[in-house]
């Protein structure tokens, strides 16, 4: 009977035990911190494009490089660390010291500390040989993560203080499907309960309790951003993220959250983040703010934390210097080339103003390093120099250079404006005046009007540019002919943008079908803007008069 | 633009054109242009730039942070472009010796004028990797200035069998590269592809001529084909019989891929069904075994 009675305390005892994780909804090898994943709500497996990836999916380590640590209080210290090998690969380190106090339960307030580290490795898909060379297998990252928790505590108000330690594994996939998307899936904890010593946690009464399992499936966006993005916006970036996570239990979590990046500086993030909590589920709104400098960034966030209801705050510091890797330490080769630094030189600065209508880009790289302008190949000469032309359109071009090895890519833009160059006939006439002028005043009066003529020059370059005049390059302009109705019409039509109609038969008895202005006659027309003469004439080569011009210039300016 | 200055425009002309059309007849109008100082270009121009409309145009073209998007990146094709690359024949020996005739096709869109030079990778069989083709009607090449570029080379003895990618690349006078690949296969032993005897079935006694006749296959050219010998023992006759492609004694042509021996049935020759072992050498050492079934019956 006292063998019975013991047995039975012993269950009890070691049943209380067995359920406290559960009870308090402490997960200590629940690593879900970093202050730009809380940001977004927790929404990071599709994501994982930083140093966070190490603790939310091993599978976009193989991308992620630098280090962050992440603060709450002097109790809860996160430090992660991402180590690019160079061949597509990373190492990763973590190290999560955590302390929750006075954790409401039925029982009394709980406090749970505990230390847990980390290692983990993320390499592309392609280290396979066979699939070295395809770039499908370069976008998907695997990785693996193996956690070991020390000196899990719990402690209770009329309880024996407890502690425990264990280990698991999780494993990641990040698929970076385009450049602007990503999909990612993380099984956390996954090992069954008990394989190789790992997926429980021993307490120190000498019984066992599961680590619970956790798959996280989500997705991410850049919907608005670079050029390779759905929207681009100069400056702008928008990224949203989605995660579904199904815990043992059986709890849905959904996760919802986005980033507003400004000039790939200032970011503030949003997220809708579910957690569990003792049975239930609670939604919080997590609200962050993040910093880029060159090498580092500062991440803020107000975080809902769901055991005691509370918002805590969490402050992130990291470190992601451009060609920081692991060489002596771990004895890791240093990879042949950093794209960041494989243009040694480029013939191209940014805000390029130009009137030719081609433009040669010209520059170096390093060996190996192939280069692609608007995504056509350059040709590399031996001493790995390139030369190319490339074709320019009126007003904007964005001439784009990649420089692309063994799989990686990284490009640069370049911005080139391409004005009209107009040649104007009174300018030439000005300037021989000028230089047979010989009072100070005729000289005076001539570049006055020199300097209107220029002036007028830029706007005809301007205009011509924009497609509302057009010149022909051979041809000269001059200013001071006259203007006829059927020319007006077409700038101020062109100038309006409005789209032109189509011709099926004459407008107007001299402006047949085939009439080479006859769509911008009509288009006034059809509006209701212009009435032909009685006579069933338009006269599009009857010049307009100045009064008439002066009073169109004062209409306009009125409605400046 | 916005729907408010295209009502401004459209009411300024209205005003503009009504006041030059309505308020004269045609007679008068042309009399008062006549007689009136007209509006110059230059002066349009400097109206038509003062417009809010044109100035946020002007503003939005000169801006360096809108409007520079992937639809002002250069979609227009300057890359040279390779019809198809061939490397012949498709299968060579290790001898450094066998002609490799490596041809590509190529345009360009500015005309073939404007290529630069097309170049091949022969490191994979043992040659050097920047070898330029020529178009030039010289060294294997049959015309020049079609477009198909040619090279002569052969595989280096220190190559090992297999198949062997070689890259072409062509650029054009303007920088741009196209690059295509084509493959061989590196292989010293010959192939048999069909042996037989003709008649297979022959009476015993009879002292019938039967012709063996073998279909070969060699890496390189057939020239190089050094023996093909069939064991003819279990037909009371040499172990080592040689073939010919002489053209003559039963075989069709000369120098084309059929080997044949003709030879009559000896008389003491046993009745069944042999198997008569073939064997195939090549110059460069390549071995190809093979066999042909008669049956000799009584």
């Amino acid at each position: 009977m006292k063998r019975l009675l013991c047995f039975i305390f012993v269950l009890l005892f070691s049943c209380q035990v067995f359920a406290l994780i559960n009870e308090t909804g402490v997960d200590p090898l629940r690593l879900e911190i970093g202050a730009r994943p809380l940001g977004m709500g927790g929404a990071f497996v599709g994501l994982a494009d930083d140093v966070n990836a190490v603790l939310y999916n091993p599978g976009g380590v193989a991308w992620a490089k630098g280090n962050s640590l992440t603060v709450k209080d002097l109790d809860n210290l996160t430090v992660a660390h991402a180590y690019p090998t160079g061949y597509g690969s990373s190492l990763g380190l973590g190290l999560v010291i955590s302390k929750l106090s006075d954790i409401p339960l039925a029982a009394g307030p709980a406090t749970s500390s505990g230390n847990t580290v980390l290692v983990s490795y993320g390499t592309k898909l392609n280290f396979i040989p066979a699939l070295y060379n395809r770039e499908p297998f370069q976008r998907i990252g695997v990785g693996l993560n193996v956690k070991g928790l020390f000196g899990e505590a719990l402690r209770q108000t009329g309880q024996t203080d407890r502690s425990a330690m264990g280990w698991d594994m999780d494993l990641g996939v990040l698929w970076k499907a385009t450049d602007w998307w990503s999909a990612g899936f993380s099984a956390q904890n996954f090992l069954p309960e008990g394989m190789l010593g790992g997926g429980i946690y021993r307490w120190d009464n000498g019984t066992n309790e599961a680590i619970p399992y956790t798959l996280k499936l989500g997705a991410a966006a850049k919907i608005i951003g670079d050029i390779n993005s759905p929207v681009f916006m100069e400056g702008r970036d928008l990224e949203v993220a989605g995660e579904v996570d199904v815990t043992e239990g059986g709890s849905l979590l959904l996760r919802l959250g986005g980033e507003w990046g400004i000039n790939k500086t200032y970011f503030f993030r949003a997220g809708l983040m579910q957690q569990p909590k003792a049975g239930s589920v609670m939604t919080g709104l997590n609200l962050g703010f993040g910093y880029r400098a060159e090498e580092w960034g500062l991440d803020l966030v107000s975080y809902q934390e769901p055991l005691r209801d509370k918002r805590d705050f969490y402050v992130s510091v990291i470190y992601f210097p451009k060609d920081w890797i692991v060489v002596k330490k771990l004895d890791v080769e240093r990879p042949a080339v950093f794209l960041e630094d494989a243009l040694e030189k480029i013939s191209l600065e940014d805000n390029i103003i130009t009137y030719d209508d081609r433009l040669e880009v010209f520059g170096k790289v390093k060996a190996g390093v192939e280069v692609y302008v608007d995504g056509l190949r350059a040709a590399i000469a031996d001493d790995n120099s390139f030369k190319v032309t490339v074709p320019l359109n009126y007003e904007k071009n964005l001439v784009v250079v990649e420089a692309r090895f063994e799989g990686e890519k990284k490009d640069w833009k370049y911005k080139v404006l391409r004005q009209a160059k107009i040649q104007v006939a009174e300018e030439e006439i000005v300037k021989t005046q000028l230089a047979k002028a010989q009072t100070a005043a005729e000289k005076q009066a001539l570049k006055k009007k020199e300097a209107e003529i220029v002036q007028k020059k830029q706007k005809v370059e301007e205009l011509v540019t924009l497609g509302v005049i057009e010149v022909t390059p051979e041809s000269e302009f001059r200013l001071d002919a006259s203007i006829t109705r059927g020319e007006l019409a077409t700038w101020l039509a062109k100038a309006a943008g409005l789209p032109l109609p189509k011709i099926k038969k004459d407008v107007f008895l001299d402006v047949k079908q085939d009439h080479p202005l006859a769509p911008y006659i009509k288009l006034v027309v059809d509006w209701g803007l212009l009435q032909p003469f009685p006579d069933g004439y338009f006269r599009p080569d009857q010049p307009v008069t100045k009064e008439e011009g002066d009073r169109l210039f004062r209409l306009l300016k009125a409605q400046k | 633009m916005s729907i408010r200055n295209k009502i401004i425009i459209i009411l300024v002309m209205a005003c503009f054109l009504q006041a030059g059309s309505a308020c004269f007849t045609p007679a008068q109008a042309q009399k008062k242009a006549a007689a009136e100082e007209v509006l110059t270009k230059g002066d349009a121009i400097m109206m038509l730039s003062a417009t809010d409309f044109m100035k946020k145009k002007i503003g939005e073209l000169l801006s360096w942070t809108v409007g520079y998007d992937v639809s002002k990146v250069s979609r227009v094709k300057l890359t040279p472009s390779i019809n198809y690359v061939k490397a012949l024949p498709k299968r060579v020996p290790p001898d450094g010796r066998t002609v490799i005739e490596l041809q590509a096709s190529v345009d360009d869109p500015s005309g073939l004028k404007n290529i630069a030079g097309v170049r091949a990778d022969l490191s994979s069989i043992g040659r050097l990797s920047n070898m330029m083709l020529v178009d030039n009607g010289l060294f294997g090449d049959e015309t020049p200035g079609d477009g198909i570029f040619t090279l002569q080379t052969s595989v280096s003895p220190q190559i090992n069998i297999g198949n062997k990618d070689i890259a072409v690349a062509v650029s054009n006078k303007k920088g741009w590269l196209a690059l295509a690949k084509t493959s061989l296969e590196v292989k010293k032993d010959p192939s048999i592809l069909e042996a037989r005897f003709l008649p297979d079935r022959v009476l015993a006694e009879s002292g019938n001529l039967v012709t063996i006749t073998v279909r070969v296959e060699n890496p390189g050219r057939l020239i190089d084909i050094q023996s093909i010998t069939a064991d003819l023992s279990a037909l009371q006759l040499s172990a080592r019989e040689s073939l010919y492609n002489t053209g003559e004694d039963g075989d069709l042509a000369a120098g084309d891929d059929t080997w044949t021996l003709q030879f009559a049935l000896p008389k003491g020759a046993p009745v069944g069904t042999f198997t008569v072992p073939l064997q195939v050498t090549n110059l460069v050492g390549g071995l190809a075994i093979g066999e042909a079934t008669i049956t000799v019956y009584k």
